[in-house]
């Protein structure tokens, strides 16, 4: 599989403590990647820093080898933790923000989100606004919003880390689905083993201080339960097991 | 129908209570009317200088409206240029703030002496007067926008002018209401102000008039329609606060 992002030599500082100091990796072409480590190794701040939020860092991070240096908003769509959904506007007001920013044709967009909306399981909710929705429809709102931009790459910040288990499980299966038919290549940070099994390709383990990578995993080629033990073992015991 | 009764109940009941008191105890007192007129002379006042209330009325009126909205307009624009530009807020701010030391009282005998004793001073009071909470209040609520919401809309792409529109321009509306709604009852006294230092006619002025003539229900008769031109001025900002946050939730409903 082709490369289509690649991640050398990052390092960054934060108030005077080393995050990370030299993480190197690549992203292939639809390929799940998951990022996994303890809380405040650095997992967040790698994905600020790929999506082009963070630009206060050093090493490179390369789109499709040849496109480096270009605009990285143009290939990355980030789902971040909080859905981040803007309280005024409605569902699907919410769902096409991207594309209103982008300056795209209002009804063109509204009639893609349409097409979404049952994938998304949010059909009959697109007049609600985003108080008057669960955390679980939001935060597919928050993915519908990502998916809409329709750029190759997607990360994705502990989408479900404020969930109720039973959502979460529900959403996990549903996202799999989702990037199966979409063909995105993803990044997925998470500090949930099972989560990062169940939806990955590949598990890079982040341990240390400052925080490198510690282990690689090939997630389809592996039995499952020796995953498991195996990033147990490689991370710190403040690892949530949920 | 009942919940909206009841929240205003209370006050007139207690209203009641004390108009009830005061016009036993002046009568029972046999308090002069020039001293303390009973509540019921006022009203009688009302009706009977109806006609004259309501000209003076239209006038303060019309220098409220206008100073409030030339206010409006510049403290809008200002509290733009101090939100850009970080030059025009540490120039601009500290005297801003240091300028409301100043008792507008003190000023309204310049600007007679400035613009003479036409409309044009007392707007220029009431603007000064209602320019601080609107600057004050906008400019907060232009801050108050979501970090997170302003970081993901800027690596969707969002330019600092779509930013400025699409995010924190709604998310300082409540913010510049409660501005208004502050301004527009201190605009009343502003307007007063500047009748009383030197006008040909509006309530300011009925007022300062009737007082040496010892009309003193007209005093109390005035200062009634002063209060209900701040109380509706109050309403009408309470009134589109209410309908737009129905309309758009901006703090999350």
């Amino acid at each position: 599989m082709k490369t289509c992002l690649k991640v050398s030599n990052l390092q960054k500082t934060f108030e005077e403590r080393v995050l990370f100091s030299d993480i190197s990796f690549n992203l292939k072409e639809n390929e799940i990647l998951t990022l996994i480590g303890s809380s405040g190794c650095g997992k967040s701040s790698l994905l600020n820093i790929i999506s082009g939020i963070d630009k206060d860092y050093s090493g490179d991070v390369l789109i499709d080898s040849s496109l480096g240096g270009q605009e990285k908003r143009n290939y990355i769509s980030f789902a971040q933790q909080k859905d981040l959904l803007i309280p005024w506007k409605n569902l699907l007001e919410n769902a096409i923000f991207g594309l209103e920013i982008e300056g795209r044709d209002k009804r063109r967009s509204q009639s893609l989100a349409f097409e979404l909306l049952k994938k998304f399981n949010l059909e009959g909710s697109e007049d609600k606004f985003p108080h008057q929705l669960s955390g679980g429809m939001r935060q597919r709102v928050s993915l519908m919003r990502s998916v809409l931009l329709q750029k190759p790459i997607l990360l994705l910040d502990e989408p479900f880390a404020s969930l109720d288990s039973i959502t979460r499980e529900n959403l996990q299966n549903w996202l799999i689905g989702l990037l199966d038919e979409f063909q995105f290549s993803v990044i997925l940070v998470t500090h949930d083993i099972q989560e990062a099994i169940k939806i990955s390709d590949r598990i890079l383990v982040l341990g240390g201080s400052p925080s490198e990578i510690v282990d690689e995993i090939i997630v389809k080629k592996t039995n499952n339960e020796a995953i498991y033990r195996k990033i147990r073992k490689n991370l710190s015991r403040e690892v949530a097991d949920v | 129908m009942f919940k909206k009764s009841s929240r205003f109940l209370p006050p007139f009941i207690l209203l009641f209570i004390l108009f009830s008191l005061w016009e036993i105890s002046v009568r029972l007192l046999d308090v002069p009317d020039w001293f303390l007129p009973p509540p019921t002379l006022i009203i009688n006042e009302l009706f009977a200088s109806f006609g004259l209330l309501l000209s003076h009325f239209a006038l303060t009126s019309i220098e409220v409206v206008i100073g409030l909205i030339f206010s409006m307009i510049i403290a809008v624009n200002f509290s733009i240029l101090i939100f850009f530009f970080k030059t025009v807020e540490k120039s601009v701010y500290p005297l801003l703030i240091a300028s409301q030391t100043i008792p507008v009282i003190t000023l309204s005998p310049l600007l007679l002496v400035w613009f003479g004793p036409n409309i044009l001073s007392k707007v220029i009071i009431v603007a000064i007067i209602s320019f601080f909470p609107i600057i004050v209040n906008f400019l907060d609520g232009l801050r108050s926008a979501d970090p997170d919401i302003l970081k993901m809309s800027e690596q969707i792409g969002a330019s600092k002018f779509q930013l400025f529109i699409k995010i924190q321009l709604p998310f300082s509306f409540p913010y510049l209401i409660s501005g208004l709604k502050i301004a527009s009852v201190s605009s009343v006294i502003g307007a007063v102000v500047g009748e009383w230092v030197g006008a040909s006619g509006g309530l300011g002025w009925l007022i300062k008039t009737s007082s040496p003539q010892f009309l003193t229900e007209r005093v109390f008769a005035s200062i009634i329609v002063l209060s209900l031109l701040a109380i509706a001025l109050f309403s009408i900002f309470y009134l589109i606060e209410k309908i737009v946050l129905n309309k758009y939730p901006i703090h999350g409903g």
